[in-house]
C-alpha cells in the first residue's frame, strides 16, 4: 500500500478516535452504555482494531515500568523500598527500611502461640493474625502499608483506590487492588493466596522494576516467593500462578491447617506457632519430607502421634509434650 | 472452546502461554467486560486459533496475533447472535480472522527495546501526561481519583491518559521505522 499524505491523517485520525476508546472501555461506568457505538466503531474498518490493540499493547506493557511509579511525588515508597529490599540480606534491609521511614509511629500487633486476633484498622479493613504472629501498621496519607513481620494473616481490605494497601512480608510485596487474601510468611518463603478480588505479588528483592517477577492474583490462586536464591535475575520469570481451592485462603480461622506438598519444616514451623510444647525436626533430611495433610489446630497431638504411619519419620513425644521428628533411614 | 487445548503442544506454544496469558485476560476484560463470551474463553479460543495455524512460526509477531484473534473472536461471536437475531446471512460470517493479512510480516521490536523506547517516552513527556498515564495504569487509580488528584475533570484526565499513550504509540512506531 502506498503512503499517500492524506492516509498518514487519516491513520493519526483512526489512532486517536483507538485511544479514546481504549480510555473510556477503561472505565467500567462508561463502557456499558456505550457498548453497541464501540462494536459499530470495531467493525466499521479493520484498521480500527488494529489500532486499538496497538495501544492495548502500549498500555499493558507501560504497567511493566514499576520504576515510573516512583515518579510522581503522590508515590515514592514502592520504589524505594524495592530498591532497599535488594540492597542486602532481608534482615538488614529491614533495619534500613525502619530508619528510611523515620520515627513515624506504626501500630504493633502481635499474637501468641496459640493466639488469634482479629484487628479492625483505621480505614476498616480487618487484619486477622494468626498464632505466633505480628504487623505492623502504617496509615498514611500516600497509603496504607502493613509489615508482616512474621507468622500468617488474613487481610480483609476495605476499598479506597485512593490508598493503595500494600503488604511487606520480607521477599515478597503485595500490592492489593481489591478484597481477600491471605500472607503466610515462613523461613523459607512467603505464601500469598487469594480469596477474593485481586492482589499483585512482587519480587521484593527486584531490582529492575520492570522485572516481571510479578504476578496477578485472582480470586483462588496462590503463588510463593522464595526465600532462596537470595537475589532475584533480572530476566526472571513471573511469579508461578496456582490455583487453590475457594475455601482455602484463610481456612485456618476456622482452626483449619491444610498442605498440599509442602516440606515438612513448613508444617512443623506453623504448629510450633500453634503448639506450645513444640515440635522439633532432627535433621535437614527430615526437614525436606514432603507432606500433604489437613487437619484441625486443636488435634495437633493426633496428628502428629499419627504421622509415623504415613511418613517415613520417628515420631518422639517428650512429657512434657513436645514432639521430635526424626526421618527414618533409607536404602537409596 | 476446545478447553483440552489448553495442553500445550510444544514448548514455543507453552512459551507463549506463560508469557500472554495475563495481559490477554485482561485486554479482554478491559475492552469487552466479562462476556459472555468470557474472558477465559476467548483468551482460550486465540490460543486455540494460533495452535491450529499450519505455520505459526510464520507469525512475526505471536503477541499481537493473539489479541487481535482474541478481538477477532468475541466480534465474530457477537455478529452471529446479532444475525440470527435480523435472520439476515449476508454469507460472510465465515471463520473471518482467516483474513490473509494475518501472516503479513511486520517489523516487531524486541521485547526489552519496546519496553526501553516506552520508558524513556514517558518520562520525557510533559509531566501532567506523564503523572496521569502513571496513575491510570501503574497505581490503578480511578479516572475520579486520578482527576481529584491533577486537579482537572474527568474529561480532561481521560484525554491526558489518551494523549500519553498516543505519544507511546509514535515513538514505537518512529523506533520501528529506524531498524
Amino acid at each position: 500500500m502506498k503512503a499517500r499524505p492524506s492516509d498518514h491523517r487519516e491513520q493519526e485520525r483512526i489512532e486517536a478516535a483507538a485511544s479514546e476508546w481504549l480510555v473510556r472501555r477503561g472505565d467500567a461506568a462508561q463502557a456499558v452504555e456505550s457498548n453497541d457505538e464501540f462494536y459499530a466503531w470495531l467493525e466499521a474498518d479493520p484498521r480500527h482494531g488494529e489500532a486499538y490493540d496497538a495501544l492495548a499493547l502500549v498500555l499493558e506493557d507501560v504497567g511493566q515500568l514499576r520504576d515510573l511509579a516512583a515518579l510522581p511525588d503522590q508515590q515514592p515508597h514502592l520504589k524505594r523500598r524495592g530498591l532497599l529490599m535488594a540492597a542486602g540480606c532481608a534482615a538488614a534491609a529491614a533495619l534500613l527500611a525502619i530508619a528510611v521511614m523515620g520515627p513515624a509511629p506504626g501500630l504493633e500487633y502481635a499474637t501468641a502461640t496459640g493466639q488469634t486476633r482479629a484487628v479492625t484498622l483505621a480505614d476498616g479493613s480487618i487484619v486477622t493474625l494468626s498464632a505466633g504472629s505480628a504487623i505492623k501498621v502504617r496509615m498514611t496519607g500516600a497509603g496504607r502499608r502493613v509489615e508482616l513481620e512474621r507468622g500468617e494473616a488474613f487481610f480483609d481490605v476495605a476499598h479506597d483506590a485512593a490508598h493503595p494497601f500494600y503488604v511487606d512480608a520480607g521477599v515478597a510485596q503485595v500490592r492489593v487492588l481489591g478484597t481477600k487474601f491471605d500472607v503466610h510468611r515462613a523461613a523459607s518463603g512467603v505464601r500469598v493466596s487469594v480469596q477474593q478480588g485481586r492482589v499483585e505479588v512482587r519480587d521484593a528483592r527486584a531490582l529492575t522494576l520492570t522485572s516481571p517477577a510479578i504476578s496477578v492474583l485472582h480470586a483462588s490462586e496462590a503463588t510463593e516467593v522464595q526465600t532462596r536464591p537470595a537475589y532475584v535475575a533480572i530476566a526472571a520469570a513471573p511469579l508461578p500462578v496456582e490455583q487453590v481451592a475457594a475455601a482455602a485462603p484463610g481456612a485456618w480461622r476456622e482452626g483449619r491447617l491444610t498442605y498440599d506438598d509442602v516440606r515438612l519444616a513448613d508444617v512443623a514451623s506453623d504448629i510450633n506457632r500453634y503448639y506450645a510444647p513444640g515440635v522439633e525436626l532432627t535433621s535437614p533430611e527430615t526437614a525436606d519430607i514432603r507432606v500433604t495433610a489437613a487437619f484441625r489446630v486443636n488435634e495437633i497431638p493426633a496428628f502428629l502421634d499419627a504421622l509415623a504411619a504415613t511418613l517415613p519419620v520417628t515420631v518422639t513425644r517428650n512429657p512434657n509434650g513436645g514432639y521430635r521428628l526424626a526421618a527414618t533411614q533409607r536404602r537409596p | 472452546v476446545a478447553r483440552e487445548a489448553k495442553a500445550p503442544r510444544d514448548g514455543a506454544l507453552a512459551r507463549l502461554y506463560e508469557a500472554h496469558w495475563g495481559e490477554l485476560i485482561r485486554y479482554v476484560r478491559r475492552t469487552f467486560g466479562l462476556g459472555p463470551p468470557e474472558p477465559e474463553d476467548v483468551v482460550q479460543a486465540a490460543f486455540t486459533h494460533f495452535a491450529a495455524l499450519a505455520q505459526p512460526q510464520l507469525v512475526e509477531n505471536p503477541r499481537a496475533f493473539l489479541y487481535r484473534a482474541a478481538r477477532n473472536f468475541v466480534i465474530d461471536q457477537r455478529r452471529r447472535a446479532l444475525v440470527r437475531a435480523r435472520a439476515v446471512s449476508r454469507g460472510e460470517l465465515g471463520d473471518f480472522s482467516d483474513r490473509p493479512d494475518e501472516l503479513t510480516a511486520e517489523r516487531v521490536l524486541d521485547g526489552k527495546d519496546r519496553l526501553r523506547i516506552l520508558d524513556e517516552t514517558v518520562r520525557a513527556m510533559p509531566q501532567r501526561l506523564r503523572d496521569a498515564l502513571i496513575l491510570h495504569r501503574i497505581e490503578d487509580l480511578s479516572y475520579v481519583e486520578i482527576a481529584r488528584r491533577l486537579g482537572v475533570s474527568q474529561t480532561s484526565a481521560k484525554r491526558l491518559v489518551a494523549e500519553a499513550l498516543l505519544a507511546c504509540a509514535r515513538a514505537l512506531r518512529a523506533a520501528n521505522r529506524e531498524d
